[in-house]
């Protein structure tokens, strides 16, 4: 149970991140992990073991589509794109994640 | 959240179409990630080799990758769902038995239910064959205090409600008068045919909305008097008769009136309307321009079958209530009062519920009620099976789940195995359902209607198993392996794996919340057979009660004809009456023949001519038209009573001598003579009916005869009044001679001898049409009720098969369950017979439980069930006991052999098997 | 002749042979033996030895196919079915392995059911329980399914149930072997116990410790009695621990 709880939250992290690194452009998967990598000043590593699972769970849910197209380097490659509803569940998203983790840091404060 | 997980789900099933085109793209993309990163590092400044290596560390495992998005894709949901079947199939081809037994009762509860469903389909909700068919409908006149109900539209009222109504985009109608205006003898040069037409207003196939198949239809003109005479051919006709000439507009039918008929236009084949109409004429051809211009001016002439048109919006109650404005208007107007037969409401129904007859619909849902019941009880008996197989099963999904499987995964399984008999139960399903739908046409429905016959779209021929009918078994097979299944599919997920793991193999004690489950399914069963058993046990008396009814005729040997006059007096070259002479006189003559008579309709059947009467003496002195009683008139030749077995109770028959040049004579029924002159013999009294004003007509009554019922009178009698036809022959009748002919010996076989001595010499030249023995005709009055008793008592007994199956199902099960206990008990001294009366106890105590409630049940819808059964006690206590028997009887046999087979048990083995 | 009429049991010869796929399998091969009202005698030997076969005839579950069986002066061979379940009832006290309760009875009708087969009237049935229950100290726990009992507590009802008909004889068959050794050596004290108090018991058990409860022991190996000093030669021959099983 407790597994699974922690599993999730790791997995609603990660969602989130992905959301946040397309808000602006699509980005095929390494594009991705790259930004996500730069975002984070080199902190955040994402393993492509759960960032493809991830996109394409993402895409199930309607959240980011996808669409093939042309790399900078002249490549084949799936871009993927935030839609209207990712947009929305990007903003939620941020304001729990800003709640938790302005508790979180409440609780370590009192000390 | 809940859309979420419909939107992905969704996607996920839309995947497992896509699947190989997926996969593919995983890797490829996977495999773009892979050479990004190795270029990225490249570019760093590690050699290529160093950069590939590298980055494959990096990635991990990629299989692992693809599989997890496979997964996610819903691929890995196919490849289960795939082995599920390959598994479920597996698991039943290895206890045929078992799939057998629960394929044949899920095949009778599927298919019991897709045989009505086809009937309910075409019957009530396919759409007529017409456009916008639903805002068809047919509108009657009433007059209520007479006992009127749809009476046909008299010309004046329905010119008047054209001019004001808004109510209707169009109106039409059909001429219904004498058969001289429905049969007709076509000439052509070589040939005489008989055809079947109907003089309509041009507007009936703007009402109907279907267009010509060829040429063009009736125009306004043709409906004034004076106008054209012109018609369009039904398909069948143009086809049949005329060989589909394509040169067929122009050309001229000669009916046998004063003028031909020339061919317009030719409707296609789904038009049909009436049901047995071979073409439309033009109401101009109906009669000279005089004669039609004053029956149109006329609001006592009720010739019209009318329908209309609503406009888009309007329902049929707000288009009745606008006519029945117009209508009370009509019939309150002063220059009116003096109208004979003025209707005083109108009545507007669906064209539907003509077409069906009015107790088609309830008679239908009634039915798809109980195979619902049936479906339900089939659900418990293959429930139960699985239940049964589930828990002997608990070792095998114990292992399962000892293996990882989760407790969905393991639901699924089973859940795949139900559908799959389910399935497989439908398919059998269908082919039941053709053979049921057969016996449904042997038992079609063809009751006497309320509505008029010919609206009655003989759709039960029509009835078949289509796509809809498909659609909803697959439906119905779907909920039903959903609802047997699930039950013990989550019962036997629900398992503590170490327990059944360790417990040796007789099992211990089985779970009491699923033999609490099994004894309630088998109690609902019960009750549910009760029920349906005690529906039928009703529908059955109501019909024997019928049948029980006395007709007051005696028509076993009786032969009913229609005369086609206009044939007679062609092929005798006779005046009408003379033509209806040699009739009778050829027809006696026959060897076997007793009686021959005429008569406009026989007493069984309502005359469909009804109007006031006056009797001499003080009561009806001085009364109004309107405050007058009714009675049925019908016209006969001397010898009706004779031939029909109708006893005289007084006075005399008619006879040859009852002619114009005498004195005018009648006949009243018992009933008429005890209303009306009670205690006192009616003979020799006179009696006025107001059909026949004119006082000449006022007869001497010479005689009472006996009532006469059919099976679906509801008891009251009614007031009959006959004439004899050499009076009055031609005075009116709108209704063409029944010949009755009472014979020794078959009627049957009598035929071929009376054709012989009537007909001309071309086959086609018969004078006698549609023999029918008039004993089939009184049966036919109960054909409803026969129809429900029949088929109740089919799905009835497959429910009383089902619910003992299921009975001794679990009996046999939990026998089967309790071996052990019952070695302990035979340790302990118990005689066998001891055994056998403590397992046949529990199989009754739980068999009267279900009884008790299914007649609890019973009396609670009781009041719902006479409703539908027309006219019977809503809870009828000889029946439900007699039911309650029944079913505690056989129920009762279905725990004997388990039972017996218990007291047989060896206790030693059943002790120590291990 | 006069110690035949004394012995509750006697058996002549007996004998019982399975016949399995053509092969004559002799479970049991002449058995002499008499049991005397009194006393306390244990079959022991190996598994497979034919004790419970032995037990199961003694009891009239199972018949002999050779020689005689005198129960109580009564040649049983010849009875029908209706007097061996009569007899059953009322001369025998079983006692199994796997107390054999029925989970879904409670303890009183549990106990209650022999004397329901005998037809006895519920007044008389219902002192003759509570008196079984109480001798084994059970009384406490006459409204529980025997499911909601412990292993121990259930063979103390199933011990109330052999004992409620008053048999003439108690068969037990390894009324210890699922039991813990502190609930069975309670279960083989109630037996001792009844024993004093004249109980007659046959029992059935491997397990030595419990054999010595008995007055006299039989041990039987493939089928034939043999004497005590033979039949340990044989079990450390052919079965290396008999004893270990505790």
């Amino acid at each position: 149970m407790t597994a699974k709880e922690r599993l999730e939250l790791l997995q609603g992290t990660l969602d989130m991140l992905i959301l946040k690194s397309i808000c602006h452009a699509p980005m095929h998967g390494f594009g991705i992990s790259v930004r996500i990598r730069q975002m984070s000043q080199e902190v955040l590593q994402v393993e492509q073991g759960s960032l493809y699972p991830a996109l394409y769970r993402l895409e199930n849910r309607g959240w980011i589509k996808s669409e093939w197209g042309v790399s900078d380097n002249n490549r084949r490659a799936k871009f993927y794109e935030l839609t209207n509803v990712g947009q929305k569940q990007l903003g939620v998203e941020t304001a729990n994640w800003e709640r938790l983790s302005s508790a979180i840091n409440l609780v370590l404060a009192t000390g | 959240m809940w859309l979420d997980w419909f939107q992905e789900a969704g996607t996920r099933v839309a995947n497992v179409f896509r699947r190989s085109q997926l996969e593919s793209e995983v890797d490829e993309e996977l495999q773009f990630h892979l050479e990004m990163q190795i270029e990225q590092y490249v570019k760093s400044g590690m050699s290529k080799w160093d950069a590939r290596r590298v980055a494959l560390v990096e990635f991990g495992g990629v299989d692992k990758t693809v599989e997890d998005c496979r997964d996610v894709l819903g691929l890995r949901l196919m490849h289960d769902f795939i082995q599920d079947i390959r598994y479920a199939v597996r698991v039943l081809v290895r206890s045929p038995g078992f799939t057998i037994i629960a394929v044949l009762t899920l095949a009778l509860g599927i298919g019991a239910n897709t045989a009505v469903f086809s009937v309910v389909n075409t019957l009530l909700l396919q759409p007529l064959p017409f456009e916008n068919p639903d805002r068809i409908v047919m509108i009657w006149e009433e007059n209520p205090e007479h006992g009127e109900v749809q009476e046909q539209v008299a010309w004046a009222d329905l010119q008047e409600w054209q001019k004001a109504t808004t109510s209707f985009e169009s109106i039409g109608y059909v001429v219904n008068r004498m058969s001289t205006s429905r049969n007709f003898l076509m000439k052509t040069d070589d040939d005489v045919s008989r055809i079947r037409a109907r003089h309509v207003s041009s507007s009936l196939f703007d009402v109907l909305g279907v267009p010509p198949l060829i040429g063009q239809t009736l125009s306004s003109d043709d409906d004034e008097p004076g106008g054209l005479h012109r018609a369009v051919l039904s398909h069948r006709m143009w086809t049949q008769v005329f060989g589909s000439d394509p040169e067929i507009i122009g050309q001229k039918l000669d009916l046998g009136k004063a003028q031909p008929f020339e061919v317009i236009g030719v409707m296609p084949a789904r038009f049909r309307f009436p049901q047995a109409a071979d073409a439309w004429l033009s109401v101009a051809g109906l009669h000279n321009e005089r004669w039609l211009t004053s029956i149109m001016q006329s609001h006592g002439h009720h010739s019209l079958w009318v329908t209309g048109r609503l406009k888009a919006g309007v329902t049929p109650s707000q288009a009745q209530a606008e006519l029945a404005v117009l209508q009370k208007q009509i019939s309150e107007s002063p220059e009116n009062q003096d109208t004979q037969r003025l209707s005083s409401g109108v009545t507007v129904s669906p064209l539907l519920d003509q077409v069906n007859g009015s107790g088609t619909r309830s008679a239908l849902l009634l039915l798809l009620g109980a195979v619902g019941f049936v479906l339900l009880i089939a659900c418990a008996n293959v429930a139960n099976l699985l239940l049964a197989r589930a828990i002997s099963r608990r070792r095998e999904m114990a292992i399962r789940a000892a293996l990882g499987a989760g407790r969905l995964r393991v639901i699924r399984q089973l859940l795949t195995e139900s559908l799959l008999l389910s399935l497989l139960g439908a398919a059998a399903a269908v082919v039941l359902a053709v053979w049921g739908i057969e016996l449904l046409e042997l038992v079609r429905l063809d009751a006497t209607y309320l509505g008029v016959k010919e609206f009655r779209f003989d759709r039960i021929g029509d009835v078949q198993i289509d796509r809809g009918v498909l659609g909803f078994t697959i439906l119905v097979s779907v909920v039903t392996g959903v609802l047997f299944g699930l039950i013990p599919a989550v019962q036997a997920s629900r398992l503590d794996i170490n327990s059944t793991l360790k417990e040796d193999s007789r099992s211990g004690t089985p779970a009491k919340a699923a033999r609490l489950f099994r004894n309630s399914l088998l109690i609902s069963e019960v009750s549910l057979a009760l029920i349906l058993l005690a529906g039928a046990g009703l529908a059955l008396r109501g019909f024997s009660k019928m049948l029980a009814i006395d007709p007051g005729v005696d028509p076993a040997h009786v032969l009913k004809a229609e005369l086609d006059l206009d044939m007679a007096e062609q092929v005798y070259g006779m005046k009408i009456e003379q033509a209806f002479d040699e009739v009778v006189h050829r027809v006696s003559a026959l060897p076997g023949v007793t009686a021959v008579s005429g008569i406009g309709e026989i007493p069984v059947i309502k005359s469909g001519w009804q109007d006031t009467f006056r009797i001499d003496g003080p009561e009806h002195e001085g009364l109004d038209n309107s405050e007058l009683p009714y009675a049925d008139l019908r016209l006969m030749s001397p010898g009706v009573f004779e031939s029909l077995g109708i006893p005289l109770l007084s006075g005399r028959d008619f006879a040859e001598t009852d002619t114009r040049e005498n004195p005018g004579v009648a006949i009243i029924n018992q009933a008429l003579a005890e209303k009306f002159f009670p205690d006192q013999d009616p003979v020799g009294r006179h009696i006025l009916f107001r059909g026949f004003s004119d006082p000449k007509f006022d007869s001497e009554i010479v005689g009472v005869a006996g009532n006469v019922r059919n099976y679906s009178s509801d008891g009251n009698d009614q007031h009959e009044l006959y004439y004899p036809f050499a009076q009055k022959f031609m005075a009116g009748s709108e209704v063409g001679p029944v010949i009755l002919i009472r014979v020794q010996g078959d009627t049957d076989e009598m035929v071929p001898a009376i054709r012989n001595a009537l007909d001309g010499p071309d086959p086609r030249q018969q004078v006698l049409i549609r023999f029918r023995n008039v004993q089939d005709v009184l049966n036919n009055s109960a054909s409803q009720e026969r129809f429900q008793a029949i088929l109740l008592g089919v799905f009835s007994g497959i429910a009383l098969l089902l619910a003992v199956v299921g009975v001794y199902g679990v009996m046999s099960y939990s026998t089967s369950q309790r071996i052990q206990e019952v070695g302990i008990r035979l340790a302990l001294g118990a005689q066998p017979r001891q055994i056998l009366r403590t397992i046949v106890g529990e199989g009754v105590a739980l068999s009267a439980i279900g009884i008790v409630i299914g007649a609890g049940v019973s009396i609670g819808l009781g009041h719902l069930l006479s409703k539908l059964f027309f006219g019977l006690e809503s809870t009828d206590a000889a029946t439900l006991a007699i039911v309650a028997v029944i079913l505690l009887f056989v129920s009762t046999l279905a725990t004997l052999i388990p039972a017996w087979r218990a007291m047989r048990v060896d206790p030693l083995t059943a002790l120590r098997h291990e | 002749m006069q110690q035949a009429e004394e012995a509750l049991i006697s058996m002549r010869k007996l004998g019982k042979v399975f016949l399995t796929e053509d092969v004559e399998t002799h479970a049991l091969y002449e058995i002499d033996m008499e049991l005397h009202r009194g006393e306390f005698l244990s079959i022991g030997g190996p598994s497979g030895c034919g004790k419970s076969t032995l037990l199961s005839i003694m009891g009239l579950l199972d018949s002999a196919t050779e020689g005689e069986y005198i129960l109580k002066g009564q040649e049983v061979g010849e009875l029908s079915v209706r007097e061996r379940s009569r007899l059953r009832n009322r001369e025998i006290g079983f006692i199994f392995q796997a107390f054999n309760l029925i989970g879904d009875l409670t303890v009183r009708e549990n106990v209650e059911l022999p004397l329901t087969y005998r037809g006895m009237p519920a007044a008389d049935r219902s002192q003759r329980v509570e008196e079984a229950l109480e001798k084994v100290d059970m009384s406490h726990r006459m409204g529980h399914y025997s499911s909601q009992l412990s292993g121990g507590q259930q063979q103390r009802v199933a011990v109330a149930r052999a004992l409620a008909g008053s048999p003439a004889i108690l068969l037990a068959d390894e009324p210890t072997g699922n039991l813990d050794s502190k609930n069975g050596m309670a279960v083989m004290d109630l037996l001792h116990e009844l024993h004093g108090e004249g109980a007659t018991i046959c029992m059935v058990t491997h397990d030595p410790r419990f054999a010595s409860f008995a007055d006299r022991s039989v041990h039987l190996f493939d089928g034939k009695v043999v004497s005590a000093e033979e039949a340990e030669r044989l079990a450390k021959a052919d079965e290396p621990v008999p004893a270990a099983a505790e």
